[in-house]
């Protein structure tokens, strides 16, 4: 329920530029820790899980009309820097289609990066624990999405409390520019909003953010889709466990974090995992014969 | 969110928005998004809105649809609405206003531009790994999307999404993400292997026309301007705005207006019976099928032109890989290799190890015994030695195309092959116009057809006129008329360029006209046989015992041999008439 969609204007522009600059920061970060692997292996990962969170937004469980976020299975499966990365890429292509506004990208990266990045290192934490248990991944996962989701929407509920502004007298030009006459009040448009604006209600009686209000509303909204995006990611990790353990594995764990493993020019292995054949030595070495 | 369409609308509108440059649109739409930013006046955004609404118009797109798409995200800001509502309307109305806006001027730019020339501006001004990851993601989007699809269709005719079985939808609808994860990184490494093979150096996205602007530019580059001086007029002059903004309300009113009214009319007047954008499509298909008549002439008369040379151009010798799963595949028994200049087709059922053994040959995969040489390298190890000398058409090669546009994805390996832009053009025209791809150069590939993706493909790989030409099941998905096309294509290829060519198919009627040498595997990746067509169809029993269903032709002589009658082996249709002329004048003169 994070997944919000900030929109333009609605912020103030030096929290705007606060999100752009801290995913300015984690990006260089990022890229340093990136920059050790060959680009060739990053890309088609990034982009395809990237492509699978859009699926997600665009298929609705019938009959409520819920789309998924995805955004924790990504970091699960991609690590906390290429999952954030996937979630910029992802935060990018839905503004241009209006889904969240295209000055907000930085933060609402921040909020769905987050998410990647905090369900990643849940996940590994809560699977460590669970180890023995037979659906130990599913119920990791399950658990990591609800928890993850649960930080990630108070994350968004304080960047908007930061605000704590009124759009209407704050975002860029300040109350005076509030001073407008309506042409039409007594036309085709003296509507009640022209009648408020009128009287020039707007600035004098401008309501500031009821936070507790807004949170309220949020985590009331939100709950049902953590409990929602947790059945979902949960089922879903099982599901993979099952079928390509590999992909949700510790050994793939200690690659999305160290990214050491990957080498330039290696060849893959085909059905595998997507690591290259050199390594994964236990299939090679117990070969028969 | 509705992509697909949007993406459709962008490549296949004509309207002057869609013929103006990514460059122009996009600085027009962050005006307007500045403008919408910068407004505190519900008036003056309903202006900006008011000249979003008249590009709308002038897109000739389906007008509700966009501004259904673009109000869609409203119903988020109707939280940041409750949170400061104190009983007025303006407050509201201004962030109902900004979101509505802002997101107009997105989804007009996105519904007018097709996404190579978008990315290509983006690219410019984001990280490498950003730019190439927005293309890479919106490439694979379309892929992915469609294979859920399927499975979401595959579900609901098999009542695995019912209305009112919550529970049940959502387990199913969790199986169905989980496949596509994993579908989604077996397409991952595929990309990769393209990737590497092809020698991606880092940057995807190039060539594109994004910034060439025109003409056609000026409307939404005016409009843009128009609207960020309104919202500067309005900051650093209030009181001027206040005396002018019912005029400024009322002009873009009008100019929405008539827009609208001059795109009605002019729809009205350029509805004619067979309009579309589908014309040329069918233009291509009545030069395919006279195409393909020539092409299948010219392969019958072709059939047996493979000159042997005693140079090896690839070697596999009992190669064994063992897959993470634990399965092994065993390429042993014969030796495999290919000559310069042959024709190699690799016969087997599915799971006898046919890609495996092609992707050892391409380095993808590192045997775990054995030996691979090819072109005088191991290519595992020295895929860069050998990666300007091969080209390689993937089975599904929605998974290679990785250009913006035909022409730009034909010339990738030139590119990256280190030649300049002038010349890698020049090379990509060459490839195109031997294909007889060229009508297609701007198209975006992920439109095309089956058997234009396939050309357009094999036209990448030819690029740089490779020794070696690896094509793995490059008959699958194709109707006869195609894959008649396309046998003839590389007969004729082969012809001309001399190049080694290694197949891999099931089509066991293609042999005669495709195939020097056969080499035929078993299950688990044993080559039992290899020989010319004539003499691996001369054993059917060994084709049966591979799962292979030999050719009705061989079917038909060997029962005759059987019968008494030795005829020899037909190779086709043509060649079987013959014998049986012959037999049959024999029998009349007897």
């Amino acid at each position: 329920m994070s997944h919000l969609h900030i929109p333009d204007g609605v912020l103030p522009l030096w929290l705007v530029a606060l999100g752009w600059l801290l995913v300015g920061a984690i990006l260089l970060l990022v890229s340093r820790r990136l920059g050790k692997v060959e680009r060739g292996r990053q890309l088609p990962l990034l982009g395809v899980m990237a492509a699978v969170m859009l699926v997600g937004m665009s298929t609705e469980i019938v009959p409520i009309a819920y789309h998924t976020n995805l955004s924790v299975l990504a970091g699960i499966v991609l690590g906390p820097a290429l999952g954030f990365l996937a979630a910029m890429v992802v935060n990018l292509i839905l503004a241009l289609f209006g889904h969240g506004g295209i000055t907000v990208v930085g933060l609402n990266t921040l909020v769905v990066g987050a998410e990647a990045a905090l369900g990643y290192y849940l996940f590994r934490g809560l699977w460590s624990l669970l180890r023995r248990r037979q659906r130990s991944p599913a119920v990791a996962a399950g658990v990591a999405t609800a928890l993850t989701l649960m930080l990630s929407t108070t994350l968004m509920i304080g960047i908007v409390g930061l605000s704590n502004l009124d759009p209407s007298t704050h975002v860029a030009v300040g109350p005076e520019s509030l001073t407008f006459r309506n042409p039409f009040e007594h036309g085709f448009l003296s509507s009640e909003l022209a009648a408020v604006e009128a009287g020039n209600e707007v600035a004098s009686s401008a309501p500031a953010l009821d936070l507790p209000a807004f949170a309220k509303l949020v985590f009331a909204l939100a709950l049902i889709g953590w409990v929602l995006e947790a059945l979902l990611t949960g089922a879903i990790v099982g599901f993979v466990h099952r079928v390509r353990p590999d992909l949700v594995s510790r050994e793939r764990a200690a690659v999305a974090t160290s990214v050491g493993p990957l080498r330039k020019s290696e060849p893959y292995d085909g059905r595998g995992g997507g690591l290259p054949s050199g390594d994964q030595p236990q299939h090679q070495e117990g070969r028969p014969g | 969110m509705d992509i697909a369409a949007i993406d459709y609308w962008a490549n296949s509108g004509n309207s002057f928005l869609h013929r103006s440059s990514a460059l122009g649109k996009g600085l027009a739409a962050l005006a307007f998004v500045a403008a919408t930013v910068m407004a505190s006046s519900p008036f003056l955004l309903l202006a900006i809105y008011l000249l979003l609404a008249a590009g709308v118009f002038a897109s000739r797109l389906p007008a509700r649809r966009l501004f259904s798409i673009a109000a869609y995200p409203t119903l988020f800001a109707l939280l940041f609405v409750a949170s400061r509502w104190n009983g007025g309307l303006a407050t509201p109305a201004l962030i109902l206003l900004k979101t509505l806006t802002a997101a107009q001027a997105m989804v007009l730019l996105i519904a007018t531009t097709p996404y190579p020339d978008l990315f290509a501006a983006l690219g410019r001004v984001t990280p490498g790994l950003l730019g190439d990851g927005l293309f890479v993601t919106y490439r694979s989007f379309f892929i992915l999307l469609r294979e859920m699809g399927r499975m979401l269709t595959a579900l609901r005719l098999r009542g695995g999404m019912r209305p009112r079985q919550f529970a049940s939808n959502l387990g199913n609808l969790s199986r169905a993400l989980g496949m596509l994860l994993v579908r989604a990184v077996d397409l991952s490494e595929k990309l990769y292997a393209v990737l590497r093979i092809r020698g991606y150096r880092g940057r995807l996205v190039t060539g594109s026309r994004w910034h060439t602007m025109s003409g056609n530019d000026l409307f939404p580059l005016a409009a843009g301007v128009a609207a960020l001086g309104l919202a500067l007029l309005a900051a650093l002059s209030p009181a001027l705005w206040a005396s002018s903004n019912g005029l400024v309300l009322v002009s873009a009113a009008v100019v929405a207006g008539v827009t609208l009214v001059a795109q009605k009319t002019r729809d009205t007047a350029h509805r004619a019976p067979g309009e579309g954008q589908d014309s040329g499509l069918r233009i291509h298909d009545s030069e395919s099928r006279t195409r393909n008549r020539g092409i299948m002439q010219s392969s019958q008369h072709s059939a047996v032109s493979g000159r042997r040379s005693d140079d090896e151009v690839a070697r596999v010798s009992c190669v064994r890989h063992v897959y993470p799963d634990g399965t092994e595949v065993s390429l042993c028994g014969l030796d495999f290799v290919a000559h310069r200049g042959e024709k190699v087709v690799i016969l087997g059922p599915n799971g006898a190890g046919k890609s495996t053994l092609l992707n050892h040959l391409l380095g993808l995969l590192r045997p775990t015994e054995g030996e691979v040489v090819v072109l005088g390298h191991d290519p595992a190890r020295e895929f860069g030695a050998i990666q300007p000398r091969l080209g390689v058409l993937l089975q599904d090669v929605d998974e290679q195309l990785l250009g913006p546009t035909v022409a730009d994805d034909v010339a990738f390996g030139a590119r990256n092959a280190g030649h300049g832009e002038e010349q890698s053009r020049a090379m990509a025209y060459r490839s195109m116009k031997r294909l007889g791809v060229l009508h297609l150069a701007d198209k975006v590939p992920h439109y095309l057809s089956g058997g234009e993706k396939r050309k357009v493909a094999l036209a990448g790989a030819l690029v740089t006129d490779p020794d070696l030409l690896v094509l793995d099941e490059p008959f699958e998905g194709l109707d006869p008329r195609s894959r008649g096309e396309l046998v003839a294509l590389l007969t004729e290829l082969h012809r001309e360029r001399g190049l080694t060519i290694i197949v891999t198919t099931h089509h066991v009627d293609l042999l005669p006209v495709l195939a020097d040498t056969v080499y035929l595997l078993v299950d688990g990746g044993h080559i039992v046989a290899s020989g010319t067509p004539e003499e691996v169809f001369s054993r059917p029993g060994l084709l049966r015992e591979s799962s292979i269903e030999p050719p009705t032709l061989t079917l038909l002589f060997q029962r005759l041999l059987e019968a008494g009658v030795d005829l020899g082996m037909p190779m086709d249709v043509e060649d079987a008439a013959q014998r049986l002329l012959a037999l049959a004048k024999h029998k009349a003169s007897a």
